[in-house]
């Protein structure tokens, strides 16, 4: 993350030396502009070429200095009326030059001929619209690159709260929810309510003993699915079955912790939850030859744009995205697929690594 | 006098456990005598037995499949008819479940336990004393805040799209909006592009721009749609059309001269 910070500030630095290079490239078409002004000037029979070259060059320059310099202060203050007075200080300050230079007398010009003035203003409207637009477009970058910065932090953050939730891992629904089936059961089946505390206690365990770096074993991982699971079905009095197929040659393969329990969690809470009747989940694990492949599948709801329910599946494959890439680059792929007849499957595909000191 | 009452939970244990604590505390806290006429486990049989059996009061489960507990009670007091005194039930402190209180009699959070139930039962009691059950018609306020907790959804103009169907072969690949840097029309399809992969969509751009969050999806061509949120940098050519950078692809992205005002305005 620091990484794309540092990145998106070159970035902005690379911008404002592009500004410095648009002043060049300004002066450049400026010059040229006045070229054509002092020869149109001369043509008319209004002045002779030097003088005239030295009066419209000065105020082109004036103009382009004066909106390099003042530009960004006054659009600040001034927004779109910032150009009405920066024309005409750029035409008084170029014509100040201009007398300067040819008498001495910096006001010189600026008396002697009001209709000079008038079409240096008219020329300076022109001159207008080819800076104005490049200051424009100067200020659109700035203001994407501080775009681009404010949504860097943004990201940072939720990617914090979302470590946290991870870590916290534990749904309040579910949680207070095991806890109201295990007091219910106490007094009725006493045997039914030990055993889903049982699977409650391993589930906590395992869910706040890990940390994001640590890896885990797909065999590991499949207890930890089958308490959560066992707990879901208890608590629905069957509604919801489900199967683990993890083929004996897989159970030591290697994977990030929580990787599957979300999209087991999902399926659950967004596939099978909202929907009557019964509901069954498949947790199955692949190999193709150096890959593992990991698949939840459920028959439930499937996505419905109306609903409320594609947010949190959205936010938890955006999570796990976001692991994946981080530990994997680009050697690990999520995707999310209609299943037939119905509900959704979440496919993994991962490196296949296994712990070390088994094959 | 009997007072009819329906307890509807999804989860079999815990309704059985409100039932039985119901049975236990009513002679003591609640009015007349118990007379449980339904324990529905879902949304649209609860509001069926609400509709057939008239009770008194309805103990509803906020998670439901079907309809959750909230519909139930909107769809109930949307009806004429009928209004039986509500609880909401729910297993955790929602941020809603303040505002329940103003629509309900009351609410419980699960576990259910026996000092708060009791309560609960002598505020119903005080309730149907002050109110006899036959006055007790559908309440447009209640509607009308029922309405406004959960209804907003649902009568609300259509939300955006947030989920693409991507057909390669015999799969529909599920793509999330958030997570595509442009679309592109190509001679007959429209293709989704995202950082590593390009899906081919059955849907056509037009179709797209009535869909799409216009917020965070800009057309900036006939053929183009481009997600803002991507866009590293916009630098205008000399024609006056724009040229995008974005996030995580190579290539760049072309405006046509139509659509450059979007940036101009920048």
């Amino acid at each position: 993350m620091t990484g794309e910070l540092n990145k998106m500030a070159a970035e902005t630095e690379t911008d404002v030396r592009a500004g410095a290079g648009g002043l060049l490239a300004n002066l450049l078409r400026t010059t040229g502009f006045c070229l054509i002004v002092a020869l149109v000037l001369v043509a008319i029979g209004v002045s002779s070429f030097v003088s005239a070259l030295i009066v419209s060059l000065c105020i082109g320059y004036g103009i382009t200095g004066v909106f390099h310099l003042l530009a960004t202060p006054l659009e600040q203050r001034l927004g779109p009326l910032s150009p009405v007075l920066l024309i005409p200080i750029g035409v008084l300050t170029g014509l100040a030059v201009a007398g300067t230079i040819r008498s001495g007398d910096p006001l010189a010009l600026i008396y002697a001929s009001p209709g000079t003035l008038i079409m240096c203003l008219a020329l300076g409207v022109i001159g207008y619209q080819v800076v104005g637009n490049r200051m424009r477009l100067l200020n659109s970058r700035v203001r994407i690159a501080e775009l681009e910065r404010s949504q860097a932090q943004q990201r940072q953050q939720l990617a914090d709260t979302r470590l946290k939730l991870l870590q916290a891992q534990i749904e309040p629904h579910f949680l207070f929810n095991t806890l109201g089936n295990v007091q219910s059961l106490i007094a009725t089946d006493p045997e039914r309510a030990a055993r889903m505390l049982e699977q409650f206690t391993a589930l906590l365990r395992h869910s706040l003993a890990r940390t994001r770096d640590a890896e885990t074993s797909l065999a590991e991982e499949a207890e930890l699915l089958r308490a959560y699971l066992e707990i879901q079905a208890e608590r629905t009095g069957g509604r919801l079955s489900y199967t683990i197929d993890i083929p004996a040659e897989l159970a030591t393969a290697t994977l990030p912790p929580l990787l599957l329990q979300p999209l087991v969690e999902n399926a659950v809470t967004h596939g099978l939850e909202p929907q009557p009747g019964e509901g069954l989940i498949k947790v199955s694990a692949q190999r193709a030859e150096e890959r593992l492949l990991l698949s939840v599948a459920d028959n439930g709801a499937g996505l419905d744009d109306t609903a409320e329910q594609p947010r949190g599946t959205g936010t938890a494959l955006r999570n796990i995205r976001a692991r994946l890439s981080e530990r994997y680059g680009d050697q690990a792929t999520l995707r999310l697929l209609e299943n037939s007849p119905q509900g959704l499957r979440a496919e993994l595909s991962l490196p296949l690594v296994f712990v070390q000191g088994s094959s | 006098m009997r007072t009819q009452v329906i307890v509807a939970d999804d989860e079999p244990h815990l309704r059985a456990h409100l039932v039985q604590l119901l049975q236990t505390l009513w002679p003591e806290h609640g009015p007349g005598e118990l007379n449980l006429v339904g324990e529905p486990g879902d949304g649209a049989q609860a509001l069926r037995l609400i509709t057939e059996r008239r009770p008194a009061i309805a103990f509803l489960d906020i998670r439901m499949p079907g309809l959750t507990g909230l519909e139930v009670a909107r769809k109930v007091a949307m009806q004429s008819g009928h209004q039986p005194l509500l609880v909401f039930v729910t297993a955790y402190d929602d941020h809603a479940v303040e505002a329940f209180e103003a629509a309900a009699v009351d609410y419980l959070l699960k576990p259910v336990n026996q000092e708060r139930l009791s309560q609960c039962l002598r505020r119903i009691a005080e309730r149907l004393d002050t109110k006899t059950p036959a006055a007790s018609d559908a309440d447009p306020r209640l509607a009308a805040l029922l309405d406004r907790l959960d209804g907003l959804e649902l009568t609300g103009p259509r939300p955006p799209l947030r989920w693409l169907r991507s057909g390669q072969g015999e799969e529909t690949e599920l793509v999330s909006t958030d997570e595509v840097v442009y679309f592109q029309a190509g001679q007959k399809y429209v293709s989704a592009f995202t950082r590593d992969r390009e899906h081919v969509l059955r849907l056509t751009i037009k179709e797209l721009t009535q869909q799409l969050d216009p917020e965070q999806f800009w057309q900036v061509h006939r053929g183009l749609i481009v997600n803002v949120s991507q866009i590293v940098r916009a630098r205008r050519d000399l024609r006056g059309r724009y040229v995008l950078t974005v996030r995580d692809r190579t290539e760049t992205l072309r405006t046509s001269l139509a659509y450059a005002h979007l940036f101009r305005s920048m």
